[in-house]
């Protein structure tokens, strides 16, 4: 009875193999064929059935590392997996997605599982951006609207795939971001509208589309999230409470992120001990509007976490004998003014 | 009252990590090599910049060793952990260290940094005053 179950949830999984304009030597050829013999002897035993269709049937494209097809971006973009066939050793290039020729079978077999899990993933991924595609919502006055941090969670809640979502402001794509949310590009100007709360998001519509060009310089995936949360409104988000204490899970990579320091306060007093909205504000020494929206940011890369009772706090270890507080604090001031870091 | 004039911040790591690539991007003066050992480095600093090489086959094993030494040796002054030399999309990866350090008990911020930028040096450094500071704030809570 378990082998019928199994054998019903079995899918249908399409592999196609490109063969290269270009000359190709004996080995190549070889290891085509061997993989192709492997899938043939698999048959039976991998998660989902393995079929050697056309490349734009195909949900996986083999082709061989030296001799890429022209076709292979715009393959990717349409969610297909490359697998790459290697037939000499190419140290410190070899991509999860590779087979080094000569190959095991039980390397192949893991192969074929992991693209399997990843196809998975990118349609349940894709299943759950439907309702993010489009254009996002408008907030009535008074409103904000959270559609856009909304989507970027649902991207990073799905890990890896090669699809990516292209966000446009009417006709002109402004903003890539790839699946799994982990980085994003956009041309300089945009960053910088982003990193100031100045980009109109809420304006924009997003859908999945072509790769950016190539050469464009990538970005970590955090900055986007974190800014894009960080203006979206200067109260908590309805998940928070002014009244309830938090604590960081961790720290965010701010080495990504690079916020101003009066950020990093928030963050540094949420690591301290829990707190709620009016003292973090107060020990970071800003506003109660920018610490929301701080709070919101962190929430938002799901680090926040609510105290577990009014009495919690994160145990963290008493500065050693360190000079008078006051004399430290005009020593750090110094050394920000003499470094020139921010007050 | 006694003014305090000097803080001493401590960069440690392996060798080749950046510590003096980061310090000649931070100083003044040219950075002076010598050979101390790590108790005598640490006595009387407030606070800990590590440094870890993020390319290197022994990236995870040299921050481990090096936890541990400061935990021997330091175990009170906060930490903030710079990985050089990774790709943009090793995001995940960094979460995952900061992750199993927090299972640990070590609540240090982990950034992925360049030891080449100053401006990424200063964040580090930015980093650890701001938690320096969080906790002269909790001394002052209990004086009062």
């Amino acid at each position: 009875m378990e082998t019928t179950l199994y054998a019903s949830r079995r899918r249908d999984r399409r592999i196609a193999f490109v063969k290269s304009p270009a000359p190709q030597d004996a080995k190549v050829a070889h290891a085509m064929q061997l993989l192709t013999s492997m899938l043939w002897a698999f048959k039976g035993t991998t998660r989902s059935a393995w079929e050697i269709a056309s490349p734009e049937e195909a949900d996986v494209i083999v082709f061989h590392a030296d001799a890429p097809d022209g076709r292979l971006p715009e393959w990717q973009a349409s969610g297909k997996l490359a697998l790459e066939i290697a037939t000499a050793p190419q140290p410190g290039a070899i991509g999860s997605r590779t087979l080094v020729y000569p190959f095991r079978a039980a390397r192949a077999f893991a192969l074929l599982e992991q693209l399997d899990a990843e196809l998975e993933s990118a349609a349940a991924l894709n299943y759950a951006m439907s309702s993010h595609t489009g254009e996002f919502k408008r907030p009535a006055p008074g409103e904000e609207s959270w559609s856009f941090v909304d989507a970027l969670r649902t991207l990073r809640a799905y890990s890896g795939g090669e699809r990516w979502w292209v966000v446009y402001r009417e006709a002109e794509p402004v903003l890539w971001v790839k699946s799994g949310g982990v980085v994003y590009l956009a041309d300089p100007a945009v960053v910088e509208s982003l990193r100031q709360g100045t980009l109109q998001l809420h304006e924009m519509r997003m859908q999945s589309g072509a790769p950016p060009a190539n050469g464009a310089q990538l970005r970590g995936g955090s900055e986007l999230i974190w800014f894009a949360a960080y203006y979206t409104s200067n109260r908590l988000a309805v998940a928070l409470s002014d009244s309830a204490r938090y604590r960081i899970a961790r720290w965010p990579n701010f080495g990504a992120i690079r916020p101003p320091v009066a950020q990093i306060r928030v963050v540094a007093a949420l690591s301290a001990r829990a707190v709620d909205l009016g003292e973090v504000a107060s020990l970071a020494r800003i506003p109660v509007t920018d610490a929301a929206r701080t709070l919101n940011a962190l929430s938002a890369l799901g680090l926040l976490l609510p105290a577990e009772s009014d009495t919690e706090s994160v145990v963290t270890a008493r500065a050693p004998a360190t000079p008078t507080v006051n004399a430290l604090g005009a020593l750090l001031r110094n050394i920000r003014r003499h470094l020139g870091l921010g007050a | 009252m006694h003014a305090v004039r000097e803080i001493k911040i401590v960069f440690a790591g392996p060798m080749g990590a950046g510590k003096t690539t980061d310090i000649r991007a931070l100083s003044d003066q040219a950075p002076v090599s010598t050979e101390v050992t790590n108790e005598i480095l640490c006595k009387g600093s407030p606070g800990v910049i590590l440094l870890v090489d993020g390319r290197s086959a022994t990236a995870l094993t040299d921050l481990e060793m090096y936890l541990e030494m400061l935990r021997g040796q330091c175990p009170k002054q906060p930490l903030v952990i710079g990985v050089g030399r990774l790709p943009v999309d090793a995001g995940q990866e960094l979460d995952r260290l900061a992750a199993s350090l927090a299972a640990r008990d070590i609540a240090a911020p982990v950034f992925g940094v360049d030891v080449r930028s100053r401006e990424d040096i200063l964040l580090l450094v930015e980093t650890l005053l701001c938690i320096l500071e969080m906790r002269a704030s909790e001394s002052l809570d209990g004086v009062h």
